[in-house]
């Protein structure tokens, strides 16, 4: 049995409409210590995981853990419902295959989702080593993105000392940015090589799809030489979101 | 052009279809069993069962087991009164009621084969694994035993009794003697057997069935076959090696990964009867079986389930009955499609026997060839065990010292070595290419 209160059923709406840019379908575990997922989208390119300490939670009430098998469309029809100041009571009875979902504001609305078989098959998040890690704005960066995708279909990430570049060229021409601490867009900048360069390239629609994150207050983006990129998105109310992303092997 | 990449290459599992951890795996090497966790083979024999080796004494056991990776394995045989008196005598009582043996931890387990008629005079005959919380416990199942077979004649003893009498005896000698049904799928000695067992839990054990909560899946099949089966998702699949002799090729060849709390018998319980800290499993390709298609050994004929239908499973050279494999068994019993995962269950992992694929890689057709154990012995010195070199060890790594064998145990993490299917107790072959390999016969 599931009893949870989340007192902000938006940044829930923000999460999953997230995590449904690359899987369809997720296996939420609920124990006693949070709520976690983990999934490959179908191409095995990209990899979501996400995890809410239960002190996110007003109350939080796991009598028997459980993964829940859940299809997003359905959960995320539902979240959309949700409005500014909607509490989302979370309730889950092993003998139904369904998650309750309440907003509770001024008027108390409940919807039922009905659950599907999809097992707990999480993968492992691997265990790399990054190079290089910067803090940046989430917004800069889903909207530089979207600039390497006027064109170009991949990006380039590419770390100097002193500045992280994101460029791409193709045969209609070429685009670069360039984010550095002194402009405010990044928070923080390490990076751990004495290489001159350390470069890595994505391609440019799963990379929209790990940037489309509302909500965000911080994105942490971290790479290697061709290497998969991570980005771990900071949510209010302790939500942590992690994309990884397999790179494409054009630096070898 | 460039290649787009994938996270298979670094993440090492895959949740495409439900294959578990085994499709897509590692170019880094693991990261799934970490430094506290326990690989555990509950069932193997000692020199006391027949057609074992001389070598399964505690020693022997003991010695490859670490070399293995093995940190608690089953006493086997724990019910012969030889066997037993080795045991009480070398075993060292660590304390919540588990023994260790040059820092192997041990926990008592016996096999028993049970032989008995239906109501309708129809012959059966299962194994059953049985673990015991003490050497103490299963010298006084002993005492209760020796009435049904004789318990001295062989290590695996013959009991002329069924199911829910076993059940009942052991339960009256300490509920928390756990009864595991051994290798469910064999053809000739199982609770699934395709010549001599049932078609339910519930069948075999009657209303003792509540006090059966994991079967062991047997080389042949793997946990996808079983989740096929619905009524199978009460129980916790677990994997062993049901070893003969002390080779690492033979001991752990499948395996249990378990998270225990604490390395006591309470513990060991919480897997066994609730499947809390069973972290996974690790499984050979089931056509590695000896029995996973149906076949017909003397004419050295073999085929899928739908084949084997089509010709009412009758052997198309002499026209005698096939022995009916694993998978066309399974699918027999299954009332879902193949790729289905009940929720909750732990995922596995695709192995084989480094000695295996060793072999496969030189130009050496036995696993104590000189070649064969030199790479061994580099590789299990630099990685400290088997596992750890099959789970573990980066590709890159490998590829500086034996590429072949990298690519080989990547193909192996990957899930997709080739392998042709074993029927009618001739295990499967290895497939590289234009040539193939078969392991050794136990």
């Amino acid at each position: 049995m599931i009893e949870a209160v989340f007192p902000q059923a938006k940044e829930w709406g923000a999460l999953f409409s997230s995590v449904s840019k690359i899987v369809d379908e997720i296996s939420v575990s609920f124990k006693k210590e949070g709520v976690s997922a983990r999934a490959m989208d179908n191409a095995h390119l990209s990899m979501v995981d996400f995890y809410i300490p239960k002190n996110a939670f007003e109350t939080y009430t796991v009598i028997e853990e459980a993964n829940l098998g859940i299809k997003l469309d359905d959960l995320n029809s539902v979240l959309k419902r949700a409005t500014k100041n909607d509490k989302l009571r979370l309730s889950f009875d092993p003998s139904e295959n369904s998650l309750v979902l309440a907003f509770i504001s001024q008027i108390k609305r409940e919807f039922v989702v009905n659950l599907i078989e999809l097992g707990s098959n999480t993968p492992p998040m691997p265990n790399l080593s990054y190079e290089v890690t910067a803090i940046a704005d989430p917004t800069a960066l889903k909207e530089a993105v979207k600039d390497v995708g006027v064109v170009s279909d991949f990006a380039t990430f590419e770390a100097e000392p002193n500045a992280l570049y994101i460029k791409s060229k193709s045969s209609r021409g070429s685009v670069s940015l360039e984010f550095t601490k002194e402009s405010g867009y990044l928070l923080d900048y390490q990076v751990k090589s004495d290489k001159k360069k350390i470069r890595a390239s994505y391609g440019i629609k799963y990379l929209e799809y790990i940037t489309s994150v509302d909500e965000a207050v911080s994105v942490s983006i971290s790479f290697s030489n061709s290497a998969p990129l991570k980005l771990e998105y900071q949510i209010p109310g302790d939500i942590k979101l992690s994309f990884l992303l397999a790179p494409r092997a054009d630096d070898e | 052009m460039s290649k787009q990449k994938s996270l298979d290459d670094y993440v090492g599992v895959s949740t495409r279809g439900t294959r578990g951890l085994g499709e897509g795996y590692a170019e880094q090497g693991g990261g799934f069993i970490q430094e506290d966790d326990y690989i555990v083979d509950l069932h193997l024999h000692s020199r006391y069962s027949r057609a074992t080796s001389e070598f399964m004494n505690l020693q022997g056991i003991t010695r490859n087991s670490k070399l293995k990776g093995l940190r608690l394995i089953g006493s086997g045989d724990a019910l012969h009164p030889a066997w037993l008196k080795e045991l009480k005598a070398s075993l060292k009582h660590v304390g919540g009621e588990l023994y260790e043996y040059e820092d192997v931890l041990v926990v008592p387990t016996a096999e028993v084969s049970t032989v008995f008629s239906d109501d309708a005079g129809v012959t059966h005959k299962v194994h059953h694994l049985l673990v015991f919380p003490a050497i103490s416990s299963a010298e006084a199942l002993a005492e209760k035993l020796g009435r049904y077979g004789d318990l001295a004649s062989d290590g695996r003893p013959t009991l002329n009794v069924d199911p829910p009498t076993l059940v009942d005896e052991v339960q009256s000698v300490d509920p928390h003697i756990e009864v595991i049904p051994a290798h469910v799928w064999t053809p000739w000695f199982s609770l699934f057997g395709s010549n001599s067992g049932f078609n339910s839990v519930e069948e075999c054990y009657a209303d003792r069935s509540d006090l059966i909560h994991s079967l062991e899946t047997g080389l042949s099949s793997d946990p996808e076959m079983n989740w096929m089966i619905s009524r199978l998702d009460r129980f916790n699949l677990l994997s062993n090696s049901d070893a003969h002799s002390h080779h690492p090729w033979r001991l752990g060849r499948e395996a249990n990964v378990f998270t225990l709390k604490q390395a006591d018998y309470e513990h060991l319980l919480d897997v066994l009867v609730r499947g809390e800290g069973l972290k996974l499993t690790l499984e050979v390709p089931p056509e590695f079986g000896k029995y996973h298609w149906t076949g017909h050994r003397s004419c050295g004929v073999s085929m899928p389930p739908e084949e084997a239908l089509k010709r009412g499973n009758v052997c198309p050279v002499c026209g005698r009955r096939m022995t009916v494999g694993v998978e066309q068994r399974v699918y027999e019993l299954a009332d879902r499609p193949r790729g289905s995962k009940p929720n909750g269950k732990p995922p596995f992992i695709r192995v084989l026997p480094l000695h295996e694929l060793i072999m496969a890689t030189t130009s050496s057709n036995t696993y104590t060839s000189k070649r064969v154990r030199d790479i061994y012995q580099v590789l299990t010195a630099k990685y400290g065990n088997e596992y750890r070199v099959l789970l573990d060890a980066p590709i890159s790594e490998l590829e500086a010292f034996n590429p072949q064998l990298a690519r080989l145990i990547k193909d192996m993490r990957s899930n997709r070595l080739r392998v042709e299917p074993g029927y009618d107790g001739v295990y499967g072959k290895l497939i590289l290419g234009d040539t193939s390999f078969s392991p050794e016969a136990d």
